[in-house]
């Protein structure tokens, strides 16, 4: 469709726009930069381009244009599918990024576990990695820095010093995270991601360029792609995964459901009459029969076989 | 022409062991199955232009891909006639303009908009001050409290972006 362009020819052109724009160039620059277009064909080529790439703009204009394309951008159902397909990018996406940064080697994994599978990571520089069930994240080690992306799921993280002093960074579907020498809890919750901080602390950048916020060893909280909530204290048992198994504390039984759901195959569901009881204790998560069975004895609550993968819990 | 019928059996194969499978496939992706129908069958409206009969060792891989660049577009355009109709919707009456010029002026959005995915959104809002709202590089340094340098730095990147975007 196009004859391709050397990029540095590419590259110079746009150095000469931006020096232009810029506002800051002598008079002569305008009479070099002419100069430098009618040397070569191709310099006078990526120019147009460039041109035609600004006009698309122009064309659009401020305002109604404006307003469009941050609307758009933020659009929830679009943010929620374009996640869901981001997972599965990522499964075949390793080889992708390696060719991008194809000067240095860097460290890449994709890391996936389905329902009821936990695990746990060593870093290459040593840190941890701890994976609840039905959790997807990439890891990417570079020259430059640290990063993991959180797609779905929930992430117990242990950071470890570096020697080369790269940064650590998280990115969510809502921002991205900053660790200052931590163990910290992240999870994904659709429209929000939730972060608890049992050491060190961690800074919180929401998507849309608002103000960084640093959340502090003890502290826990919720943020979006532009707010992040005021921090709680940590819930100390909101790690308790960690051990294989659940200790709720006066917890909803829908999100007592909801948790179990994660561990086991097939469709668990709370119903709505039952949603606002609470539960208390420590369960088994490799064992939701006992589970359910405890919280049949507890609750005025029984549990509903449709099929052995298809359970309601009902009032009784 | 041999070459032809190769290519038409390879499709025909193509869809009859896979088409049932896509469709379920992008029903779980779609709000709606009107849609994953009209996206399955687009796939197999973009394989046929392909016009390339290849040994697929993963068709149903081969098919999500295609399927998912289908996807991403799907939603892409329907957020931006979304926002499109918000943004009209407070103009007043003599400045709304023509039905035709407002379907030139979506899909110039919907091309840009795919021109800046993947930039850093503070990239990606000094880009558009400059080339949407027409501010000078030294506005949009004292708007977003940054150096006149980091922005000469975020033009370079997003026109680089853009361009490979359009080009490569």
């Amino acid at each position: 469709m196009s004859a391709p362009l050397n990029m540095a020819v590419v590259e110079q052109a746009i150095a000469w726009r931006v020096r232009l724009a810029s506002g800051a160039c002598a008079a002569d620059e305008l009479s070099a930069c002419q100069h430098w277009r009618a040397q070569h064909p191709d310099n006078e080529l990526a120019w147009q381009r460039l041109d035609a790439l600004s006009g698309r703009f122009a064309a659009v204009g401020p305002g109604v244009g404006r307003a469009t394309l941050d609307g758009a951008r933020h659009d929830p159902q679009r943010r929620r599918a374009l996640k869901a397909l981001a997972i599965l990018v990522a499964a075949g996406g390793a080889g992708v990024i390696a060719q991008r940064n194809d000067a240095i080697q860097p460290w890449l994994a994709d890391v996936r576990t389905g329902i009821g599978e936990r695990r746990n990571i060593v870093l290459p520089d040593g840190g941890r990695l701890h994976l609840n069930a039905g959790t997807a994240v990439d890891i990417q080690y570079t020259s430059e820095q640290r990063l993991i992306r959180l797609y779905q799921g929930e992430i117990f993280v242990e950071t470890a010093a570096d020697p080369q002093r790269r940064l650590f960074w998280m990115n969510t579907a809502q921002g991205r995270l900053r660790a200052l020498g931590t163990r910290f809890l992240l999870r994904e919750r659709g429209e929000l991601c939730e972060v608890a901080v049992y050491e060190g602390a961690v800074e919180v950048h929401p998507d849309d360029g608002s103000n960084a916020s640093v959340i502090n060893q003890g502290w826990q909280t919720r943020f979006s792609h532009h707010a992040v909530q005021t921090p709680q204290a940590v819930e100390s048992e909101r790690s308790s995964w960690m051990d294989g198994v659940l200790v709720a504390r006066h917890m909803r039984l829908a999100d007592f459901t909801a948790e179990f759901s994660r561990q086991r195959r097939g469709v668990l569901r709370c119903d709505p009459a039952v949603a606002e009881l609470r539960i208390s204790g420590v369960f088994p998560l490799d064992d939701s029969e006992r589970a359910l069975q405890a919280v049949a004895r507890t609750l005025p609550v029984q549990v509903l076989y449709r099929t052995r993968w298809w359970v309601t819990l009902a009032a009784v | 022409m041999p070459a032809h019928s190769a290519f038409s059996s390879f499709l025909t194969a193509l869809y009859h062991d896979h088409h049932r499978w896509l469709n379920g496939w992008l029903r779980q992706r779609t709000d709606c199955p009107h849609n994953a129908a009209d996206l399955a069958q687009d796939t197999f409206v973009r394989v046929l232009l392909q016009r390339e009969s290849k040994e697929l060792r993963e068709p149903r891989a081969f098919l999500a891909t295609i399927a998912r660049g289908l996807l991403v577009d799907h939603y892409r355009r329907a957020s931006l006639e979304r926002a499109y109709l918000d943004a009209l919707a407070v103009l007043p009456e003599p400045e709304v303009p023509s039905p035709e010029s407002r379907a030139l002026v979506l899909e110039t959005l919907i091309e840009i908009d795919r021109l800046l995915d993947g930039l850093k959104p503070r990239v990606r809002e000094a880009f558009l001050l400059s080339q949407l709202d027409g501010l000078t590089y030294g506005q949009i340094a004292e708007r977003m409290g940054l150096s006149l340098s980091s922005i000469q730095q975020y033009m370079t990147l997003a026109f680089s972006h853009c361009y490979k975007a359009l080009y490569s």
